[in-house]
């Protein structure tokens, strides 16, 4: 049972981080990005072709964080310049069609047979007390957590975390400060990219993985984010963390395997019927 | 120390939704004077700041900031000239402390707690939890922490007690004794008219009325008749 | 404005496909029926998103549990009449709308489009699970033999798209669809004009899901055999992408969304191009259509109506005499008596133990500096404020336990500071809304008239910002309130039109049989027209009594002056 856990800890930590990016970009432009995965993914790929045309490892990493980078930061200039001013709901469907084209542009770049992605560490283990913790187990929690509390320190005690909370709570007025709230959030957008094509990199190794179904890592990652109403750094990755133990968890017991998809609905329901159970009015409308 | 400047605009309309809200204001404020711009609500003041600023944009005139011509900048740029708007409503960054308000503005933030020692007990304070007058004096010296060459002020004085209006006000008069050049937009007339130097009114979108601040106090009636007509 | 019948563009689309169907090759048959049922379920995502605004990610899963229904129905019960099939999935697929949309009604925007996309995912795990019955034994959906031919599928998807898209048309003409768009558009304006928001929300759940389950059904007709990856959540995405684009709540839109997704894969077949071309094209597509805004549909909408988009200049022509209405008598029970209300947010008190009254038939202000709490008081009134300390009373009746909705059907109607008249709607649509019955053109045209404002078929949202308060104001007269309360409805009023309407206003109680409650800043006005002032001064009353006196009190002076006093 406790081995099912540890095992969920790895997709756990990639929710957890590609939740981040989503919370990101969220309080950053207001964007719900369904593009956040794909770029991620493609990034993965490049690096795969890289390493699978003789690079080393440590390159291939680095180019697919520099592409999810790029890309991610492509994307956000486009919703920051043309639907700044647009509804939730175009926003959204721009961000979803985005990530149409992406797959669509992945699939004929990458194909969408399966790919073997070498494991990053293999063999390296730590066996305590009976239970085995994997070097992908611990290097990915590690990383997941590591960023998740770097992220929340920059945020909460740093002047430049100060600076992207108030563009992200008043942007014209933290420009009439003169902090260049444009140029910060282009950052948040590239970094969001690096930070979910690393996430995807880490966690392809153990799941069969083709184009199509790491870039549906999404969809855990925004209920890992809703746990914190896209708001809070911290919830997400609590609840990454927790959803992937949870899938651990319900693959341990045969009843409730095959639902495991359904897992984080389940989840996210019960927890935002208690929190938002007093909210009446939308606050701005 | 940014060396303070003249705003002066001529002929400024600006429109919201494609409708001409301020039509043809012309103003001069110099630097160390304080310049005052009454008007009922509705008048267009604010419209008028947001556009000098840079938050909406000016579709017709010229505002000049000492030798700089503004309206080819873009906000952020116009920030960096020294031109510093305080908008109405005490735009405090809510989910910030008192510290961190100030910080963002300037590293250094001892000169705040200077002009504002209540913010002195306050600094680790989320700004939504201080009271009205405490988040005026922290947008206020936020502004001033970024060193302005000019400072625009809308609305100081909304929902405030008179004697923290008048705190304010106090400090203003010190600002611009000491160079600075501000203009004032402010709804309790007298008490703008006792501290400036030269006042405008606006109803409808245009300049109705303009004289130096003591006539206008001594003749009530044609203030009076700006205000309703 | 041509007012076109509901009935019109559906039918003759269905009539002229149906026509050109019967010489289309079965392949061709195919794909029209494909085309056909998409079109289906980008209404619906038209319905709940466009038109009432919720982001829900989770169609074709509503889709793929009326498909379920259909083919279990078809494999247990092949016995029952072939209506059966077409009536119990929507009912089904309705019911799980419901069940979706209740715990959902707090939930906005990116919260709700979240958790319909995780309960899409969930739904996956749970078809995958399930299989479609008549899968492990290979048999597919089996089709009564009248239905054999391909091109009676065909027809018969037609006649189902007429009938909804016809459907929808009118349904989008009436209270409920005017009630979606200002959902839409505020909840709180909804509120304010007699509106249950959730019931709404529900409705329009329940109603978009139905419709979802019928295609559903439609599509176990079709294809035979079902899996779960024909419904999956990725699918519910790109309808939901490809309907906000088409702009699906319009029915141009819906039917572009069907050809689109079955006219661009063709093409590219035909001449040769990769296929997967067809969703890179979408992608961009939609990003350039949704950048201008309207959506496809709209923008055909608009041209097809004459739709100009030319604002009213300010400049009404002022007619001296007034329509003449018949004079009420105050209508009982218009009087409002507010005791020791208190409300404070935080630690900040806002309004401390106002009381006053405003008697049957008259006019009072509430006036005093900003930042007073005028607003606050009239969000406590109307009941936009949970948990203020004291009473109001209207009538003799407690409103306390009142939610909005309710305040303003009981007769207490409101106008907001920023005018959140809904710019979606015509005039008339938007009376008829607030006044929650059927109101005939010419009385609308008679209150917009005396308002001075547009004719009945003038959509809001061309009326430049004056118009729109008046028509504000127009629509809560319109639903006979017992108490109006104004909140600054001359603020960015030209002077002209302030005159116009401080004499309207002081028309109004003789006219109209209610009282009113006044916020404004405007002292001509409010000297013209008031029979009481009621001067706020940092949340608690420093004066009331008639205006010339009030006025000239020297506490009110230095509210207003700013001058300390003595």
């Amino acid at each position: 049972m406790i081995q099912s856990l540890l095992v969920g800890l790895i997709p756990g930590s990639a929710y957890a981080l590609i939740a981040t990016s989503l919370v990101l970009t969220y309080r950053m432009s207001g964007v719900m990005n369904f593009s956040q995965s794909v770029v991620g993914v493609f990034g993965t790929y490049v690096g795969l072709t890289l390493y699978g045309s003789g690079y080393p490892q440590w390159l291939a990493i680095l180019v697919s964080v520099l592409v999810g980078a790029a890309l991610s930061l492509v994307i956000g200039a486009i919703m920051t310049k043309w639907f700044d001013e647009a509804t939730a709901l175009v926003k959204s469907s721009v961000t979803i069609a985005l990530m149409l084209a992406l797959l669509a542009l992945g699939f004929r770049l990458f194909g969408d047979a399966p790919r073997s992605i070498p494991r990053l560490f293999p063999g390296a283990a730590i066996a305590v007390g009976g239970v085995t913790f994997s070097a992908s187990v611990l290097i990915t929690t590690g990383l997941a957590l590591t960023v998740g509390v770097a992220l929340t320190l920059l945020l909460e005690f740093t002047r430049l975390g100060a600076m992207l909370r108030a563009v992200s709570e008043r942007r014209i007025t933290a420009e009439l400060l003169g902090i260049p709230a444009t140029m910060l959030i282009r950052v948040v957008w590239a970094c969001s990219g690096a930070l979910t094509a690393l996430a995807t990199t880490l966690v392809a190794p153990n799941r069969p993985s083709n184009f199509l179904t790491l870039s549906l890592l999404l969809l855990p990652a925004m209920a890992s984010a809703l746990f914190g109403l896209f708001r809070s750094v911290p919830a997400a990755l609590a609840g990454g963390i927790a959803l992937g133990m949870i899938e651990g968890a319900s693959s341990y017991f045969d009843a409730v395997g095959p639902y495991r998809q359904a897992m984080p609905f389940v989840v996210i329901l019960a927890v935002l019927s208690w929190s938002q159970r007093n909210q009446v009015w939308d606050a701005s409308r | 120390m940014t060396a303070s400047a003249d705003l002066e605009i001529a002929g400024i309309t600006v429109e919201r939704s494609g409708f001409p809200i301020v039509r043809d204001i012309a103003i001069k404020a110099p630097r160390g004077k304080i310049t005052v711009l009454l008007g009922a609500n509705g008048a267009g003041r604010t419209t008028l700041l947001e556009g000098l600023a840079g938050v909406i944009p000016v579709h017709e005139g010229s505002a000049r900031l000492g030798s700089a011509s503004l309206l080819t900048l873009n906000r952020l740029q116009r920030q960096r000239k020294g031109l510093l708007f305080v908008e109405q409503g005490r735009t405090v960054f809510a989910g910030l402390t008192v510290e961190e308000n100030l910080a963002i503005a300037r590293p250094r933030t001892d000169d705040a707690y200077r002009w504002f020692p209540e913010l002195i007990k306050r600094r680790d304070l989320l700004a939504a939890n201080l009271s009205g007058g405490e988040q005026q004096m922290l947008v206020l010296a936020r502004a001033l922490l970024c060193d302005p060459a000019f400072l625009m002020v809308d609305e100081l004085s909304l929902g405030l007690a008179p004697l923290i209006v008048h705190r304010l006000l106090a400090l203003l008069v010190d600002l611009a004794a000491n160079g600075l050049g501000i203009l004032l937009v402010e709804q309790y007339a007298n008490l703008a008219l006792e501290i400036g130097q030269y006042a405008y009114v606006m109803n409808h979108g245009s300049i109705v009325l303009e004289g130096d601040c003591s006539a206008l106090l001594a003749d009530p009636a044609s203030l009076h008749k700006a205000y309703l007509s | 404005m041509p007012r076109v019948s509901p009935f019109a563009l559906p039918i003759i689309l269905a009539v002229a496909v149906a026509a050109a169907s019967l010489a289309l090759s079965n392949y061709l048959t195919f794909l029209a029926t494909m085309a056909v049922i998409t079109g289906i379920i980008a209404m619906s995502v038209g319905l709940l998103a466009g038109q009432a605004g919720l982001a829900s990610l989770c169609q074709m899963s509503f889709c793929g549990m009326g498909a379920w229904c259909a083919c279990w129905l078809n494999l247990h019960a092949p016995q029952i009449p072939f209506a059966a099939l077409l009536i119990a999935p929507p009912v089904v697929a309705g019911f799980c709308g419901v069940l979706i949309g209740l715990p959902t009604l707090r939930l906005r925007g990116i919260n709700l489009a979240a958790v319909t996309l995780a309960f899409a995912v969930a739904c996956d795990a749970l078809f995958i699970k399930l299989g479609f019955p008549g899968n492990e034994t290979n048999t597919g959906f089996a089709r009564p033999d009248w239905l054999a031919d391909d091109h009676v599928v065909l027809i018969l998807g037609l006649c189902v798209f007429a009938a909804i898209g016809a459907g929808l048309e009118v349904l989008r003409r009436t209270r409920l669809g005017s009630a979606w768009t200002s959902i839409a558009h505020s909840e709180r304006a909804a509120a304010a004009l007699g509106i249950s928001v959730s019931r709404m929300k529900i409705a329009a759940f329940a109603i978009s899901a139905a419709i979802a389950g019928l295609a559903g059904a439609l599509m176990a007709i079709q294809l035979g055999t079902l899996t779960g990856r024909n419904f999956e959540a990725l699918s519910s995405l790109a309808v939901f992408s490809l309907s906000i684009f088409t702009a699906a709540h319009f029915l141009e839109g819906a039917v572009i969304a069907g050809l689109l997704t079955v006219l661009v894969p063709e093409l590219l077949r035909r001449f040769g191009l990769p296929l997967d071309l067809a969703e890179f094209l979408f992608g961009l597509g939609a990003v350039q259509a949704l950048y201008r805004g309207v959506g496809i549909g709209g923008s055909i909408r608009a041209k097809f109506a004459g739709f100009v988009g030319e604002r009213r200049k300010a400049g009404i022509k002022v007619t001296a005499a007034l329509p003449s209405f018949p004079v009420h008598l105050p209508q009982p029970g218009s009087s409002l008596v507010v005791a020791d209300l208190s409300v404070a947010y935080g630690q900040v008190t806002a309004v401390d133990r106002v009381s006053f009254e405003i008697p049957q038939g008259s006019i009072v202000a509430l006036i005093g500096p900003n930042g007073a709490g005028k607003s606050t008081i009239i969000d406590a009134l109307s009941g936009f404020v949970r948990g203020y300390r004291g009473s109001v009373t209207m009538g003799g009746m407690s409103l306390d336990p009142f939610a909005p909705d309710t305040r303003a059907r009981l007769g207490l109607r409101r106008t907001f500071q920023q005018c959140r008249a809904i710019p979606g709607l015509t005039a008339l649509e938007y009376l008829r809304l607030s006044a929650g019955r059927h109101v005939t053109r010419e009385e609308a045209d008679e209150l917009l008239t005396f308002f001075q404002c547009c004719s009945s078929y003038d959509r809001i949202g061309s009326l430049e910002i004056g118009l729109r308060r008046m028509v504000e104001v127009a629509a809560a007269i319109a639903a006979k309130p017992r108490v109006l309360l104004l909140d600054e409805p001359a603020a960015g009023l030209a002077s002209e039109q302030s005159r116009v309407l401080a004499e309207r206003i002081a028309e109004i109680p003789k006219r109209f049989g209610c009282s009113i409650l006044l916020v404004e800043h405007d002292m001509s006005l409010i000297q013209a027209v008031c029979s009481k002032v009621v001067v706020l001064d940092f949340g608690k009353v420093i004066a009331a009594g008639p205006p010339q006196q009030a006025l000239k009190l020297p506490e009110v002076i230095a509210a207003y002056l700013g001058k300390e006093v003595a």
